[in-house]
């Protein structure tokens, strides 16, 4: 993406990227260019600069949807079944066993 | 076939401002914002093997943002509209004088018309992006994005003259 517009300023996520150092460096450089011409996106810019840097809050990973068996947790619930089974089966074999 | 693994926590420090920045577009609210910018990361983790791994993770979440954030006002039972201030009548810096299908959208069209449609006026009337933008964004082709967005004019013309 080139981080343009159709009015020719650069878009907010051109900005946004630009940044975060994360546009291709042709790309970077056509910003630059921009943003030494164009008062308006240098006013922006610093607006986006601020916005990014305030701190978010932790991400509540606590929030996912409940575990199935499709998902690692899930995958590890039903190996504590299977497994709590498996031991059970197998003490009741020894114990006929004797 | 699968994307590159996805390091979320990484993902959260490092782009989580730009998602919340978009977020705030839709609501702009900071309660509510954040809770949104949650929801977005977590539907990240279960969609983490759609990723791409030729694109910016900045535009996939950019896009994830998007969609989750239409969907989620279109779930809403308040009655609002796509902007919540309508001052401006547009995300993108210097256009002054929205269109019939641009004030069209924004007013009551989103609510009908199909995800994708709504999508791409958003990236067009509020965004400002270019036609190979948005084409690119989607991964779609520009044709398509054209002949979308003259569907988005012919029913925003049609509400015209119902009103």
């Amino acid at each position: 993406m080139s981080g343009f517009a159709r009015d020719g300023h650069v878009l907010d996520l051109g900005l946004e990227r630009f940044l975060l150092d994360d546009l291709a460096p042709a790309d970077r450089r056509a910003v630059k260019a921009h943003l030494r011409d164009c008062a308006l996106c240098r006013d922006r810019v610093e607006a986006i600069r601020l916005d990014l840097s305030v701190p978010l809050p932790p991400l509540d990973a606590t929030r996912a949807a409940p575990a199935t068996p499709g998902t690692p947790a899930g995958r590890v619930w039903v190996g504590v079944v299977v497994g709590a089974l498996a031991a059970l089966v197998t003490a009741w074999w020894l114990s006929r066993a004797r | 076939m699968a994307g590159p693994a996805i390091d979320i926590d990484a993902l959260y420090r490092r782009y989580g401002p730009l998602v919340l920045r978009r977020v705030r577009r839709f609501f702009p609210d900071d309660e509510e914002a954040v809770e949104v910018l949650q929801e977005i990361f977590l539907r990240v983790i279960t969609h983490s093997a759609d990723f791409r791994g030729d694109a910016s993770p900045a535009t996939w979440l950019y896009q994830i943002a998007t969609r989750h954030c239409l969907g989620r006002l279109r779930d809403t039972t308040r009655r609002r509209t796509l902007m919540e201030d309508r001052g401006e009548i547009s995300w993108a810096p210097t256009v002054t004088r929205p269109v019939q299908e641009h004030v069209a959208l924004v007013d009551s069209l989103w609510r009908t018309l199909d995800p994708q449609l709504v999508e791409i006026g958003v990236y067009y009337h509020l965004d400002g992006m270019t036609h190979a933008e948005i084409a690119e964004l989607l991964g779609v082709s520009r044709r398509t994005v054209g002949n979308r967005l003259d569907e988005l004019a012919a029913r925003a013309k049609a509400t015209e003259g119902e009103s």
